[in-house]
């Protein structure tokens, strides 16, 4: 029984580290935003080279056969760095791709030739052998590939991005995702899988929690950071203790989120019973984390926490995206009363 | 990364399980005070000669000397099996005992520690006064040397279980020329000493949970110091030490099961608007599934805690943190549970009662409070975690 990770996990976290910030720095993130660009080719293709997407997949199938405990250590630092949404639908879809028994295009997505994107289901949308309705898309200008995902079923689709054809751009909440609202009438999915339960779902749902938990974790690191170096009364703010406690709370919604995404991450692997309530339960914790973590962040930056300069309104409007993906707050607080945690 | 139990961990696990399934008192704990101290060591003299006596004590003193893994799987299977509640034991074995092991000398360790690991004898604490609670180095208690005995004159507030102790670990000022955290002298007390008066506090749950302890010129023989003179307040840092993450876990598994009972409440306790269940409720049933999600935060939380620590010769301040969520995590039970009542919430009912929810709210509010002050825990987060300026 450990919940710290090994020595050989901890490396494998440095390397996503050390990748994101030389290929998808925030700062960069920032100079695509500016020239309206999508997420690049070769970022796609590095991410797959270094084994992003196909982590969790058996060594036969091109993985590291490494699920979900490895691939939570890795999307943290992701959702530390803002990565593309994209790359989330690109990790599941790899799973959805196998299980379908499409090997080229799991082959393709895994080593990242081929971008996905992702697609949430709005009212009224069905994901099943036909797939209908209105659903918003992120980073689809830079994808081959969609992944459709109905969090009022569980259902997880993917087409081909080519067959979206019917596209409206969308302003987004959060700048650094392109946002497409797309219109589908009728199409067949190349994969599908159906319900909360599937691996590949709660997949998606761990991933998503992952990111979210790296937000919780930048957004602390920040605030931690500025209450030690800004000077106002002659003293660091961090002396005050509204600051101070600000900070020791965000800590504690760090510790307790990531410990529990752990755990979740080693029921899904393990079979547990009860891991369908641990994922869920971790979903909904880590949303608060990082969204009341961003929200202290930008209160503790003042004035230049609210300047579209500063990256604090970053993070915030990113964990509000995530908390739609694979179920938002509303739809984890039932499954965690439709489930229940296992007696010890 | 893992949750694997090893086959020794199961077999141990059976074992408890086993054992506790057998001996776990079945009549309730007596809420008359000297009712309940006889009952809290008789179930401890039970667990000594069950060879459960002293978990986390190290076996050269009589200990069990269990695996952090172990003691999870204890106090587990501890909450599991409804065993009574620590009590009055709790201050000997996880506080005044664990000092004398790593302070105390030879003859203070054989004359006091078997006594507790058999139930033999209560200690209390006395740390605490009227104006040094947070600022606990800031206490006035004070004592004179008169030949070979300390005479000791003030007052301690909020000890526990002084009513019903036999001995009390006391923190007392020998010397006003040092500083504030110097010519503090750590003491064993003989409660039957002349010149100590003990006067119970009734709470706002209605017990008399703790006391307020007076001393006129009691006389302390010096044989009782712990450490040298002057350096009680490094012999009260000692047991740092010994904490590692594990003080709340049986509490965490209690409070797990209080959660799920109160899911059970919601079910067939009618709701706000009268005709439907609590648990239709949106409101309710949101604040039921987030309590639900932070129990099993603080247990991973925990977990984690407990792995980091038991790589470590010395535990980080981090568990403040676990201090600070389950003090949280048991208050949020709390007023979910009155809202789950609705028109029932005024129906006092004690602690001790089944479905003592009433009592437990009021009792909740102690929980950011005792033990260290939720807003201390966040300094110690603040300073000693982050690094923050002082």
């Amino acid at each position: 029984m450990d919940l710290v990770p090994s020595d050989e996990q901890s490396g494998m976290v440095d390397s996503v580290e050390q990748f994101l910030s030389k290929e998808l720095s925030v700062r960069q993130l920032r100079d695509r935003l500016q020239a309206d660009l999508p997420v690049p080719a070769s970022a796609w293709a590095k991410a797959g080279e270094i084994g992003l997407f196909s982590l969790g997949l058996a060594a036969d199938a091109g993985g590291a056969d490494a699920p979900f405990v490895e691939e939570v250590l890795v999307f943290q630092p992701m959702g530390r760095h803002l990565a593309p949404v994209g790359f989330l639908g690109s990790a599941v879809a790899t799973r959805l791709a196998d299980v379908a028994g499409m090997t080229e295009t799991r082959d393709a997505i895994g080593a990242g030739t081929v971008g996905v994107a992702v697609g949430l289901a709005t009212r009224g949308a069905t994901v099943g052998a036909r797939v209908d309705g209105t659903f918003d898309v992120f980073d689809l200008p830079s994808a081959e590939w969609v992944l459709l995902l109905s969090p009022e079923t569980g259902a997880l689709a993917l087409l081909p991005a080519g067959e979206l054809t019917d596209r409206r751009p969308v302003s987004c909440l959060d700048p650094s995702t392109h946002m497409t609202e797309v219109a589908v009438g009728g199409l067949a999915p190349r994969a599908l899988v159906d319900g909360w339960e599937q691996p590949a779902y709660q997949l998606g749902a761990l991933l998503t929690t992952a990111m979210l938990v790296g937000i919780a974790e930048a957004v602390h690191d920040a605030g931690v950071q500025y209450a030690k170096e800004r000077v106002q009364f002659g003293r660091p703010i961090g002396v005050n203790q509204a600051i101070k406690h600000m900070c020791a709370d965000m800590a504690v919604r760090c510790e307790a989120t990531r410990s529990l995404l752990a755990f979740a991450a080693l029921a899904v692997r393990d079979g547990r019973g009860d891991a369908a309530f641990q994922v869920a339960a971790a979903k909904r914790l880590a949303t608060d984390a990082a969204i009341e973590n961003s929200r202290a962040n930008v209160q503790i930056h003042g004035g230049m926490g609210y300047t579209w300069e500063h990256d604090a309104h970053l993070y915030l409007s990113r964990a509000h995206l995530l908390d739609r993906l694979f179920g938002d707050v509303h739809a984890q607080q039932a499954a965690i009363l439709r489930t229940a945690p296992a007696v010890p | 990364m893992d949750y694997e139990f090893s086959p020794e961990d199961l077999a141990f696990r059976d074992e408890v399980r086993t054992w506790l399934r057998e001996n776990v008192p079945r009549t309730p704990r007596p809420v008359e005070r000297s009712a309940m101290r006889e009952f809290d060591l008789a179930w401890q003299r039970r667990q000594y000669e069950g060879g459960w006596a002293g978990i986390a004590w190290p076996v050269e003193y009589g200990g069990r000397g269990m695996t952090l893994t172990q003691q999870l799987i204890w106090h587990e299977e501890y909450a599991m099996a409804n065993a009574p509640d620590v009590g009055a034991n709790f201050v000997g074995l996880n506080h005044g005992g664990p000092t004398l092991i790593a302070r105390a000398n030879d003859a203070q360790k054989a004359f006091h520690l078997p006594k507790i690991l058999r139930g033999e004898a209560v200690w209390c604490q006395g740390f605490s006064e009227p104006g040094a609670g947070s600022d606990l180095a800031g206490l006035q208690t004070h004592a004179e040397i008169d030949g070979d005995e300390l005479v000791v004159t003030g007052q301690k507030i909020w000890t526990s279980y002084a009513d019903v102790a036999d001995y009390q670990e006391l923190l007392v000022r020998t010397d006003r020329t040092m500083g504030k955290h110097k010519g503090i002298t750590w003491t064993i007390v003989d409660l039957t000493t002349p010149g100590i008066d003990i006067r119970p506090i009734k709470t706002a749950t209605r017990d008399t949970h703790f006391a307020e302890v007076f001393y006129d010129e009691a006389r302390i023989p010096l044989d009782n110091v712990v450490g040298r003179l002057n350096d009680g307040w490094s012999v009260a840092m000692s047991t740092l030490g010994f904490e590692r993450g594990t003080a709340f876990m049986s509490r965490q598994v209690a409070l797990s099961r209080q959660v799920e009972e109160l899911i059970e409440l919601a079910r067939e306790h009618p709701g706000p608007d009268g005709r439907r269940m609590a648990i239709a409720d949106d409101e309710i049933a949101r604040q039921l599934a987030d309590v639900r999600a932070e129990v099993a935060a603080l247990r991973a939380m925990t977990i984690a805690v407990v792995s980091r620590n038991a790589r470590v010769e010395q535990p980080g301040p981090e568990g403040s943190m676990i201090k600070l969520y389950f003090s949280s995590v048991m208050q949020h039970l709390a007023k979910v549970a009155m809202s789950v009542l609705g028109a029932d919430g005024l129906r006092f009912t004690a602690l001790e009662e089944p479905g003592g929810w009433t009592g437990q709210y009021m009792r909740s509010l102690s929980a950011s409070i005792g033990g260290g002050t939720s807003e201390i825990q966040r300094n110690i987060i603040g300073e000693r975690v982050l690094g923050l300026p002082r």
